[in-house]
């Protein structure tokens, strides 16, 4: 595959007054290829933004070189940049009167003179980018009317319009509803896989990326970048290394994370039914370790959509899970 | 912009600004304290004027038509600067008063009219100078001073919102600078004061208009210049480096014409307020788009308009004298922003 | 520009041509100092004001006004010729008028007051702040409309003041300049800065050079001398009394106290009246902003408080008062020692300046009871 971007020894951080500068974590050395599809993630504070301003020229590194097929960042022009890599960001225009359009055409601004004027090829490409994220239909539209997913459509399609082989996101899915992020990762997949872009973005949506990203690079405080497939590092408890507080950690099963439990009883039950995996759910919710009921005392069985607790001396029957969950307590 | 429906509607409301324009400019030629009739003035206009009292020829030749041709440049130059100021720092409540380049001329003029007091008696050379070179020139260094300290300041600060605040403090510096010299003088420089500060179109003679006129044509011509980078910029710093633009060296270039503009009006006129923050607002809403190709145009018509339409009001038969022009600018701008943000906010379609 | 700086007074280039001529070497100085001018030999007609200076010549007067704010700088100067004479050729530094002038804009109600009593007001075609006007004839001709407004608030009317056609305008100069408006008249203008005079008898002056103007220079002159004799009469009555009262002057106004200078009109009237001004020893003739604090502790136990204002005729002790309380630990306070003038109810503005006599007798009344038993106050009374 063909490499895009060489990142090599690169340290990040801040310049600090008088002293050395404050480099966030281990010298970084990785690449990115054409057609990637890559999810930058961390905790927060790890030094996500502090990369991704790094990678845009938004920042200076302290050391080390990005280069960009080939050639070093620094030794491009600001306008050969803005054919390089394109970027959407969490910040938004904010003018009333600012239409789709108008903020699509951006896209085209480097590649056309001192006044702006749009040549054919140029309202060619905007109106291809608009239909490659499916809003023409809201060109004409205000952008301050869109819902947070269409504002992502339409930067992303300023950034299409920008015909760069790399596209940079930063947070691109933080404001969106859950069905949006799932549409918007699939966009950026299909844009990937499809039409060979480049695309990186960051995110602390672990779920999200383990479904979507092609691989995942992982950043902490002070501790090196890794990179990989994300069921390797999953697999590798990197997750949990990278991630992991003291009371949480990664449940390979689920693919979620975790507290650490600390249960306070024991209560039997049968998991082999739906509503048994939800009554499993609300027990272990409450503190209480489902085990297989033949070895204990106190159990639960379904009976159709009656739950009832079985204990030595007696069965009582509930209609609904919280009053089931409210008789457990009392006998605890 | 490529919808013909709405170039359409923008070339017809360019075309109404200009007739608008062009019609108080006549208007206010048409009317002053003193009854010309309407044979009298357009046998003036047209350089026939054999048998017209000649001071009738004098009150057109030397106040009504410079007067007409201030308002209306000064009016263009402080809407456009108002406009530039409001996009860079994409703060809708800026204008070019902001970065304390008003407050920098108010400062000029306080020390000239203060300090020439001070000092009487004493042989100060350069006062002499001073005096003769008169309120304007003391504005206008004033203005300078704070631009180029502004303008030092940009290079080194890290974004719009940082220059924004160093710009208002630098006003505030200013204004109690100019209120400390206030309370050490006599009642009658004070009094000078407040009359300069409340503004006028009417201090630009016949001899100075082609100077005042040049400067300013100069001015509002280079920021159809800025109309791709404003453009950009509405996107947020970020956005517009990543297109490419140097953000620095735009935000350098915006500010030295706002100033530049402002500085020049304000040597003239004094401290026009209101113009520079309604008009932008004005056009904004007339032409619904943020596309600076069509709003700077639209906001130069436009405030010629607006300034043509507050000349004629504080000139009126019948109000004794002429108004000032400050009370004017705002008693008529104010409520006609009210009544634009109040109607139905339709949102463009 | 009427603000043509000429840098040299009378006395300097008159010793600097008698160096060049020592030398022997003649400079371009010459030209500057104009030896053919009238007032060369002859002498200055005015005695006490010393913002202008009036030379009689052959066919006319060379007015000079002298800049306020220094008094080496001549700001303006004018050639008065007489009608019937030949209108001189202009130079570059003099401007040439004829007079009597048959038309006149005045800017301040100190120009026009005396050509109302000299019986030539006819000429006066425009004025300012027109609602401020108490003289019963300037106020008839107002409202029949042969005077017109042609400033209110100070804000000049250009189409009013050129459409008036005036032979001159008469206007107060600001340490601004001359205001650009009337700059673009193109009439010609004479800057009148009769309020820096501190001598009250310069002050008073000043009406001399309205005569000239108007061609009254006889009745004017007599009237100004009667002003003087009185003048110096009172001054001299009240000379030499062992038992001076101290006395201070003025309130805090929008918040300031500005203190009259020690060489200022009302220290001189003061000092004229046999009273003992406060800040005799101050060298300024303008008044000067002071705080509260230096004022209590200076004027506290002073004898009488000078306040001239205008006010309702229920004006009182206990109105100053609800001003601020300070007022209350004035000694003049207590013992109801306020010398007050109502400027809304007298002509002090417009006419005052030219009757220092009676202002001093006023004073010399309010002050000296003894010497003046019988004298009726008409511009300061004490305060009810």
């Amino acid at each position: 595959m063909n490499k895009l971007l060489e990142i090599q020894a690169l340290e990040i951080g801040y310049a600090q007054k008088g002293k050395r500068p404050l480099s966030l974590l281990p010298p970084i050395s990785v690449n990115l290829c054409e057609g990637d599809f890559v999810a930058l993630s961390g905790p927060n504070g790890a030094g996500k933004t502090t990369l991704f301003r790094t990678l845009t020229a938004a920042l200076p590194p302290i050391s080390g070189c990005i280069s960009f097929l080939g050639k070093p960042l620094q030794d491009y022009s600001a306008k050969e940049k803005a054919s390089l890599f394109s970027i959407v960001l969490t910040e938004r225009p904010d003018d009333f009167f600012m239409k789709v359009f108008d903020i699509v055409a951006a896209g085209r601004y480097p590649f056309t003179g001192w006044y702006a004027k749009l040549d054919k090829k140029d309202v060619a490409m905007i109106e291809e980018s608009l239909e490659r994220v499916a809003i023409q239909d809201l060109a004409q539209r205000a952008f301050v009317s869109l819902s947070d997913g269409e504002k992502q459509k339409v930067m992303i399609a300023k950034a299409l319009a920008q015909n760069t082989p790399v596209i940079f996101l930063d947070e691109p899915t933080a404001f969106l509803d859950f069905p949006s992020k799932l549409e918007l990762m699939h966009l950026l997949q299909k844009l990937a896989h499809e039409d060979q872009k480049t695309i990186l973005f960051s995110s602390h949506d672990l779920e999200l990326m383990l479904r979507s990203a092609d691989k995942m690079w992982l950043m902490a405080k002070n501790q090196p970048l890794i990179s990989g497939i994300p069921e390797d590092l999953v697999l590798s408890d990197a997750i949990n290394n990278y991630f992991g507080r003291n009371n949480l950690s990664f449940d390979l099963n689920s693919g979620h994370f975790m507290e650490q439990p600390q249960y306070h009883g024991k209560i039997g039950l049968n998991i082999h039914s739906v509503e048994a995996k939800w009554v499993a759910h609300a027990l272990q919710r409450k503190g209480y370790q489902v085990i297989e009921p033949q070895n204990t005392n106190i159990f639960v069985e379904l009976q159709g959509h009656q739950y009832e607790l079985r204990t030595n001396d007696r069965i009582q029957t509930y209609q609904s899970i919280e009053k089931l969950l409210y008789a457990i307590h009392k006998i605890h | 912009m490529t919808d013909t429906h709405s170039l359409t509607k923008t070339y017809q409301a360019m075309f109404f600004l200009m007739v608008l324009g062009l019609l108080l400019f006549f208007v206010n030629i048409l009317f002053g304290s003193v009854v010309i009739d309407f044979q009298d003035i357009m046998r003036i206009l047209f350089n026939d004027e054999i048998n017209v009292d000649p001071a009738k020829v004098a009150i057109v030749r030397s106040f009504r038509f410079p007067q007409a041709v201030v308002a209306a440049v000064a009016g263009a130059s402080l809407a456009v600067a108002g406009l530039l100021m409001q996009t860079l720092f994409r703060n809708p409540l800026a204008d070019p008063s902001i970065l304390g380049i008003s407050a920098g001329s108010s400062l000029g003029v306080a020390v000239l009219l203060m300090a020439t007091a001070a000092f009487s008696g004493a042989s100060v050379a350069s006062l002499g100078i001073w005096a003769s070179l008169g309120v304007g020139f003391a504005a206008f260094s004033g203005a300078l001073l704070v631009l180029v300290l502004i303008l030092v300041i940009s290079t080194r600060v890290r974004n719009v919102v940082s220059l924004l605040i160093v710009g208002i403090m630098i006003a505030y510096i200013a204004g109690s600078l100019t209120g400390l010299l206030k309370y050490y003088s006599s009642k009658e420089d004070v009094q000078a004061f407040v009359i300069w500060g409340m503004g006028t179109f009417s201090n630009v003679g016949t001899s100075q208009l082609p100077v005042f006129t040049l400067l300013l044509l100069f001015g509002i011509l280079a920021t159809i210049f800025l109309a791709k980078p404003l453009n950009i910029m509405l996107l947020g710093e970020n956005y517009a480096k990543n297109l490419g633009l140097h953000v620095k060296r735009n935000s350098f270039l915006i500010i030295l014409i706002s100033g530049y503009l402002t500085a020049v009006v304000t040597a003239y006129a004094g401290p026009i307020a209101f113009i520079g923050l309604a008009v932008p607002h004005i056009a904004r809403n007339l032409f619904r788009t943020s596309d600076h190709r069509v709003l700077i145009p639209g906001t130069i018509l436009a405030g010629m308009a607006l300034a043509l339409f507050c000349n004629l009001i504080s000139r009126l038969p019948g109000l004794d004298g002429n108004l000032p022009i400050n009370a004017v600018t705002s008693l008529i701008g104010a409520p006609f922003v009210i009544w634009i943000i109040m109607r139905k906010r339709q949102l463009p379609s | 520009m009427v603000y043509s700086k000429i840098c040299f007074s009378d006395k300097l280039i008159r010793s600097l041509f008698s160096v060049l001529i020592l030398v022997g070497i003649v400079t371009s100085c010459e030209e500057v100092s104009k030896p053919n001018s009238a007032h060369e030999s002859s002498q200055n007609l005015l005695k006490y004001a010393k913002g202008a200076r009036l030379f009689q010549h052959d066919t006319g007067y060379v007015l000079q006004i002298i800049d306020p704010w220094n008094a080496k700088d001549i700001i303006s100067e004018y050639f008065l010729y007489e009608t019937g004479a030949e209108n001189p050729s202009t130079d570059s530094i003099r401007k040439v008028v004829q007079v009597p002038v048959n038309s006149i804009i005045t800017l301040s109600s100190t120009q026009w007051a005396p050509l109302v009593q000299l019986g030539v007001d006819t000429v006066v075609k425009g004025i300012s702040e027109a609602g401020y006007v108490r003289n019963q004839r300037m106020r008839q001709l107002i409202d029949n409309g042969n005077v017109i407004e042609v400033s209110a608030n100070g804000i000049f009317d250009a189409e009013k003041i050129v459409s008036l056609k005036p032979s001159l305008i008469l206007f107060s100069p600001f340490t601004s300049g001359v205001p650009d408006v009337l700059l673009h008249t193109g009439l010609p203008l004479l800057p009148w800065p009769d309020y820096f005079e501190s001598d009250p008898l310069g002050r008073a002056e000043w009406l001399r050079i309205l005569g000239v103007l108007t061609g009254t220079r006889k009745q004017a002159d007599e009237w100004f001398f009667d002003i003087e004799k009185r003048y110096n009469a009172l001054k001299y009555l009240a000379e030499d009394v062992h038992n001076k009262p101290t006395v201070f002057s003025d309130k805090a106004f929008s918040g300031q106290w500005f203190v009259p200078g020690g060489q200022s009109y009302i220290a001189a009237i003061f000092r004229d009246a046999g009273a003992d001004y406060i800040w005799k020893d101050n060298e300024s003739k303008a008044s000067f902003p002071l705080d509260f604090e230096s004022i209590l502790s200076k004027a506290q136990q002073a004898d009488f408080w000078r306040i001239a204002q205008a006010a309702n005729d229920d004006y009182s002790y206990e109105q100053i008062a609800q001003e601020n309380e300070i007022y209350r630990s004035f000694k003049a306070f207590q013992q109801h020692h306020i010398l007050f003038c109502n400027t809304a109810k007298t002509a002090y503005f417009e006419q005052s300046q030219f009757e220092p006599d009676v202002i001093l007798s006023d004073f010399v009344h309010l002050f000296h009871p003894e010497l003046l038993p019988d004298h009726q106050p008409v511009y300061y009374n004490l305060l009810k």
